[in-house]
C-alpha cells in the first residue's frame, strides 16, 4: 500500500516520457517533411474561365500539388483549382450555399496553369487528366526536358483513428507561398461513398497529408454538402473536407503514367 | 327650380361642351402631328463594344430615332449609336428591317445621324416619310406635346403630355462619352413618359414639328429632351461635315461669387495650361465682361450653357478680344481660339496584350504632368492576360511608351510594331516594356502574343453501366414486401449500353455485384453503387443478382445476370469543337450525356451549339445555346466535320445567307444568318 504512489508516480512519468519521445519523432518527421517538401510540393498558379450567360470571365487561383515523378507530373485536388468548385466553397464559407445551384450548372475552363518553385521560377504546365468523382487531377509540365523532385508514392493501409498527421499547404504569393503545415490526427473514417477519412480542424481542399512515418497519406478533397444540405440550419457539411487515402488515388496515377 | 339654378346649370352645360369640344380640337390637332411624324420614327438595334477586363465584348442595345430627309438621314442619341458601335439595325415604318451607317457624332449634344440603307427596302418606290424639325425657342411652359418611339424596344408608342421647364438645367452634370452634356444643352422638361429605348425619339409639338430629341427619364413623371435649337444646327453640320468643329478657349467660367459685389461678368475658375487664354494672359479670379462683343452675366449655373455656345460657336482660329476685370481694373486681353479636342480618346483593345487602352488626349497629358502626348495609356486589364502576368505587372492607368527599347508614340504604332514581333510566332514573345506609372519610368518583361489555351484534358476513364437508379430504401423494400432486401431500383435503362446488352428494365431491382452486396438503404448513398461499378474493370463480366417483378404487383422473381461493363462514354467536354469565328459561335459533336441529359434524342444527328458570343452574327440571327444544328441550307449535318466542309464552303464563296435547320428540344426552327465577310 505505502509503495502505490511511488508506483504511480512511476507510471505516470513513464507515460510522459513514451509521449516525449515519440513527439520527438513526430517533429523530427515534420521537419524533414518541410525541408522535402520545399521542392516536392509546387504552388500551382491557375488562370481558369467561367462561362456565363455567353460571356467568359477569368478568375485567378492558387493551389499546391504533390510531385510524383522526376518529369514534374503533379498531384492536385480538382476542386482547388477549379472554378466553379472555387466560388462554391467561398459562397458556403460565407453561408451564402443556397445560391450555389446556379452556379454548378455554369461551364468552366482550366485556361493555364504554372508551377511557382521555392526559386520563384514559373514552369508552363497543363492539365492531363481528371477524375471529377474523386476530386483529383494530373498536371505535368507543357515542355519536357526539367528534371524534378519528388515524393514516391505508394499503397497504404487505411489510417485509423487518432492517427496523428501532417498537414501541408502553401502560403498565398503575400507569404512569398512559404510552405506550411500544421498538424492534427484522425477523427472519423467513412466507408461510403467510398473510402474516406476525417481529420481535426477544418481544412481547406488541395492540402497533402503525411502519416507519421512522413509517407504520403491522402490528399482533402471536396466531397459531399449537396444543395439540399446547404440550405439547411446548423452545421454546413459543406466545410467539412474529407481526406482521400493513398488507396483511392493509385489508378489516377496509373493513368496519367500512361498519358504522355 | 328657380332662376338662379337654371342659370347655373346652362353654365355648366355650356362648360361641359366647350371642354368637349376642346377635347375633340386636341384630338385632333394631336392626329394631325401624328400624321406627320409617327411614320417617320423609327427603331433602332444596335451592336456596340463594352471595354472592361481587358477585353472588347460586344454587346446589344435598342433606340429609337427620327428620319429627317428624303436621302435616309435620321438623328437620335449619341448614347444609342456612340463610337463603339459596329452594327446598326433600322426597323422602319413598314416594319421592315434595313441597316444604316453612321455619318457623325457629337457626345458633347449626345446626338448621332446616321443615314439609312434605303436601297436595302423591298420596295424602293414607296416614298420615306420625313420629319422637320421646329423651334424649341417657341415652345412655353404648359404646351401639350407628343413623345415618339420604341420604350422597351417595342414597337413604335406615343405618349402624351406638357411641357414643365424650358430650361432645366442638371447642376451635376451628366457624362455621355467623356462629355459633360450639361455644359452645352439647358433641357425641355416634359413629363410625356419615356422608358429605356426611348432615347434618340423625338419629342414632337402640336404642329407636327420636332421640338426636341428625347434623352432621359429623371425619374417619376419627369423627362428631359434636347431642344431642337440645340440639335438642328449638330445635325446639319454633321451632315456637311461628318461632325462638330467647336472652338476652345481653355477658360472655365462659372457664375459670379455671392459675396464678390460683382453684378456683371462671369467668374474665371480655371485657366487651362498652354491654352490660348493663358497665352493670353487671363488668370484665374478674373471677372470676364465681354467676349468678342457680347456681354457677359452669369450669376446661375443655368446661364453657363450660353456663354459656352457662345465660345464653342466662334470660328475656329479667330482673334477674339476679351475684356476683363481684374483688382478693380478693367483689362483688354486678346486670344486666338483653337479646335476643341474631342475628350473621349477612343478606347480599343490589345489581344496580343491583354488590355484595353488608347491614345493620350491633351487633358489627360496635363492631368498626368506630362510635356508631350505619347504613350499608351491602359484603362483595363484581362485576369492572367499578358500584362498582368508581366514581371512586374502592368497596371491600370500605366502609359506604355517604348517596346525593346522602340518608342511607341500612339495605338498605331503599338499595334503595327506588335503585329512585326508576334508574325509567324507559335507562342508568346519576350519583350522588354518601358512604361510611366505616375512620375515613375518602370521596366518590365512582358510576353506577347497568343498561345493555344484550347488543349483539354481528359477525364479518368471508368466502368459504365448505362443506367439510372434510386436507392430502395428500407420503407419501399418493406411495401414492395422485399424485406431485408437492399439494393437499388433502375429508374432508366440508356440504349446500347451496357444495362441494355445484359437485358436490365428499368424497375429492376439490383442487390448484389459480383457478391458483393449493394449495402444501401438512404436516398442518399446513391454514389455507393455508382463506385461499385467504377472500381470493376472495363471490357469484363460480373454477376448482379436482380429482383425482377413478374407480373403480378409486389411479386419480384429473383435473377442473376451477368453484366459486361463497358468504358464510360465521352463527356461532354471531350467532343470535338469548332469555333466559327466568322458568325462568333462555338459547336461540339453531340455527346451521348447530351442523350441522357434529355437534351438529344438518342443517335440523333447535328452539332450541338455550346456557346454563342453576344453580339455576334449568330447571336443577332437568335441562335440560341442548346440547340442541335440538323441541316445548313438544306444538306444534313451528320457531325462536326461535315458541318466544318459546310460553313467553309460559306465562307469560300462568300454566301450573303446561310439558313440554319436547328432542333430545340422538341420544337424545330429555321435560323438565317448573315455576316460581313472579311476582306
Amino acid at each position: 500500500m505505502k509503495k502505490l504512489p511511488g508506483i504511480l508516480t512511476g507510471f505516470a512519468v513513464l507515460l510522459l516520457l513514451v509521449q516525449a519521445v515519440f513527439s520527438d519523432e513526430f517533429s523530427e518527421t515534420g521537419k524533414q517533411l518541410l525541408e522535402k517538401g520545399r521542392s516536392r510540393i509546387v504552388s500551382l498558379k491557375v488562370v481558369a474561365s467561367t462561362l456565363s450567360k455567353n460571356q467568359k470571365e477569368e478568375i485567378k487561383i492558387e493551389s499546391q500539388g504533390l510531385l510524383l515523378d522526376e518529369k514534374g507530373t503533379v498531384l492536385v485536388a480538382f476542386s482547388s483549382i477549379d472554378p466553379v468548385k472555387y466560388l462554391i466553397r467561398m459562397l458556403s464559407a460565407l453561408g451564402m450555399g443556397g445560391q450555389t445551384a446556379n452556379l454548378k450548372k455554369i461551364a468552366s475552363n482550366i485556361d493555364d496553369i504554372k508551377y511557382v518553385l521555392d526559386n520563384g521560377k514559373e514552369v508552363q504546365a497543363r492539365l492531363v487528366i481528371t477524375d471529377k468523382d474523386l476530386d483529383l487531377a494530373i498536371i505535368k509540365p507543357e515542355k519536357p526536358g526539367e528534371k524534378f523532385d519528388f515524393f514516391e508514392v505508394k499503397e497504404l493501409e487505411k489510417p485509423a483513428l487518432f492517427d496523428k498527421m501532417l498537414v501541408f499547404f502553401r502560403l498565398s504569393k503575400d507569404f512569398n507561398r512559404e510552405l506550411s503545415f500544421v498538424s492534427t490526427s484522425v477523427n472519423c473514417r467513412l466507408s461510403k461513398p467510398e473510402e474516406l477519412f476525417l481529420v481535426e480542424g477544418g481544412l481547406p481542399t488541395g492540402c497533402i497529408l503525411f502519416n507519421q512515418q512522413g509517407r504520403f497519406a491522402g490528399l482533402s478533397v471536396s466531397r459531399g454538402g449537396e444543395e439540399e444540405d446547404s440550405r439547411s440550419l446548423g452545421m454546413s457539411n459543406t466545410l467539412v473536407t474529407s481526406i482521400l487515402p493513398v488507396k483511392e488515388i493509385m489508378d489516377i496515377i496509373k493513368q496519367a503514367g500512361e498519358k504522355k | 327650380m328657380n332662376r338662379t339654378r337654371i342659370f347655373f346649370l346652362s353654365l355648366l352645360l355650356a362648360g361641359l361642351l366647350a371642354g368637349a369640344e376642346n377635347v375633340q380640337n386636341s384630338r385632333l390637332e394631336a392626329e394631325k402631328a401624328i400624321e406627320k411624324v409617327f411614320p417617320a420614327i423609327v427603331r433602332f438595334h444596335v451592336v456596340y463594344t463594352n471595354y472592361e477586363g481587358g477585353r472588347a465584348r460586344k454587346g446589344e442595345a435598342y433606340g429609337s430615332g427620327v428620319i429627317i430627309s428624303a436621302e435616309g438621314y435620321a438623328v437620335t442619341n449619341y448614347h444609342v449609336i456612340d463610337r463603339t458601335v459596329k452594327k446598326i439595325f433600322c426597323t422602319i415604318s413598314t416594319n421592315e428591317e434595313i441597316e444604316a451607317d453612321v455619318v457623325g457624332q457629337d457626345a458633347l449634344t449626345d446626338i448621332a445621324v446616321v443615314k439609312l440603307r434605303l436601297e436595302e427596302r423591298k420596295d424602293r418606290n414607296i416614298p420615306v416619310k420625313f420629319a422637320s424639325f421646329g423651334s424649341s425657342a417657341k415652345v412655353n411652359i404648359g404646351d401639350p406635346i407628343l413623345a415618339m418611339g420604341s420604350p422597351r424596344a417595342l414597337s413604335r408608342t406615343i405618349t402624351a403630355g406638357i411641357i414643365g421647364n424650358t430650361k432645366l438645367s442638371l447642376p451635376y452634370g451628366m457624362n455621355i462619352g467623356w462629355e459633360n452634356v450639361g455644359a452645352m444643352v439647358l433641357w425641355l422638361g416634359h413629363d410625356a413618359q419615356i422608358l429605356p429605348g426611348n432615347s434618340g425619339g423625338p419629342l414632337v409639338n402640336m404642329q407636327g414639328e420636332i421640338i426636341g430629341i428625347n434623352e432621359l427619364g429623371l425619374g417619376g413623371s419627369l423627362d428631359a429632351a434636347i431642344p431642337s435649337d440645340v440639335v438642328e444646327p449638330v445635325v446639319r453640320e454633321i451632315i456637311k461635315k461628318g461632325k462638330v468643329e467647336r472652338s476652345w478657349t481653355g477658360l472655365t467660367c462659372s457664375p459670379l461669387l455671392k459675396n464678390s459685389g460683382e453684378q456683371k461678368g462671369a467668374l474665371v475658375t480655371d485657366v487651362f495650361k498652354a491654352s490660348p487664354a493663358e497665352a493670353a494672359g487671363v488668370e484665374p479670379g478674373d471677372i470676364l465682361l465681354n467676349y468678342d462683343g457680347s456681354d457677359i452675366t452669369i450669376n446661375f449655373s443655368e446661364d453657363l450653357p450660353f456663354f459656352f455656345r457662345l465660345v464653342a460657336g466662334t470660328p475656329i482660329g479667330k482673334e477674339v478680344t476679351l475684356k476683363v476685370k481684374r483688382g478693380g481694373k478693367e483689362l483688354v486681353k486678346t486670344l486666338k481660339t483653337r479646335e476643341r479636342e474631342i475628350a473621349d480618346p477612343g478606347e480599343v483593345e490589345f489581344k496580343e496584350w491583354g488590355f484595353t487602352g488608347s491614345n493620350l488626349t491633351e487633358r489627360m497629358m496635363r492631368q498626368r504632368k506630362r510635356t508631350n502626348r505619347d504613350g499608351v495609356i491602359v484603362f483595363t486589364v484581362k485576369i492572367g492576360g499578358q500584362c498582368e502576368e508581366a514581371k512586374p505587372a502592368i497596371k491600370q492607368n500605366d502609359i506604355l511608351v517604348s517596346v525593346n527599347g522602340k518608342a511607341v508614340k500612339n495605338i498605331e504604332e503599338l499595334k503595327a510594331l506588335t503585329g512585326e514581333l508576334t508574325k509567324g510566332r507559335a507562342e508568346p514573345v519576350p519583350v522588354i516594356v518601358a512604361f510611366d506609372r505616375e512620375a515613375e519610368r518602370w521596366m518590365t518583361i512582358a510576353k506577347i502574343g497568343f498561345k493555344d489555351i484550347n488543349k483539354s484534358s481528359e477525364e479518368a476513364k471508368k466502368s459504365y453501366l448505362g443506367a439510372s437508379f434510386q436507392v430502395l430504401t428500407s420503407g419501399l423494400a418493406e411495401q414492395l414486401k422485399l424485406k431485408n432486401i437492399a439494393g437499388v431500383m433502375l429508374t432508366c435503362v440508356y440504349k446500347n449500353t451496357a444495362a441494355e446488352k445484359a437485358g436490365l428494365l428499368a424497375g429492376d431491382i439490383i442487390t448484389s455485384l459480383d457478391g458483393d452486396n449493394i449495402a444501401v438503404s438512404r436516398p442518399e448513398e446513391t454514389e455507393v453503387f455508382t463506385n461499385m461499378i467504377k472500381k470493376k474493370r472495363t471490357g469484363q463480366t460480373f454477376e448482379m443478382t436482380v429482383f425482377r417483378l413478374s407480373g403480378e404487383p409486389a411479386d419480384y422473381r429473383e435473377m442473376k445476370l451477368p453484366v459486361k461493363f463497358e468504358r464510360s462514354p465521352a463527356p461532354k467536354d471531350e467532343m470535338k469543337k469548332y469555333e466559327d469565328r466568322n458568325f462568333e459561335f462555338t459547336v461540339r459533336d453531340i455527346s451521348f450525356f447530351d442523350y441522357t441529359e434529355n437534351n438529344a434524342d438518342y443517335g440523333e444527328k447535328g452539332v450541338f451549339v455550346e456557346t454563342v458570343q453576344p453580339g455576334g452574327w449568330a447571336a443577332l440571327a437568335r441562335l440560341n445555346n442548346g440547340s442541335i444544328i440538323q441541316s445548313v441550307d438544306g444538306q444534313k449535318v451528320e457531325d462536326i466535320d461535315g458541318f466544318i466542309s459546310i460553313m467553309e464552303e460559306a465562307a469560300k464563296n462568300k454566301k450573303k445567307r446561310i439558313v440554319f435547320f436547328v432542333k430545340k428540344g422538341i420544337y424545330t426552327d429555321f435560323i438565317q444568318l448573315e455576316c460581313v465577310w472579311p476582306k
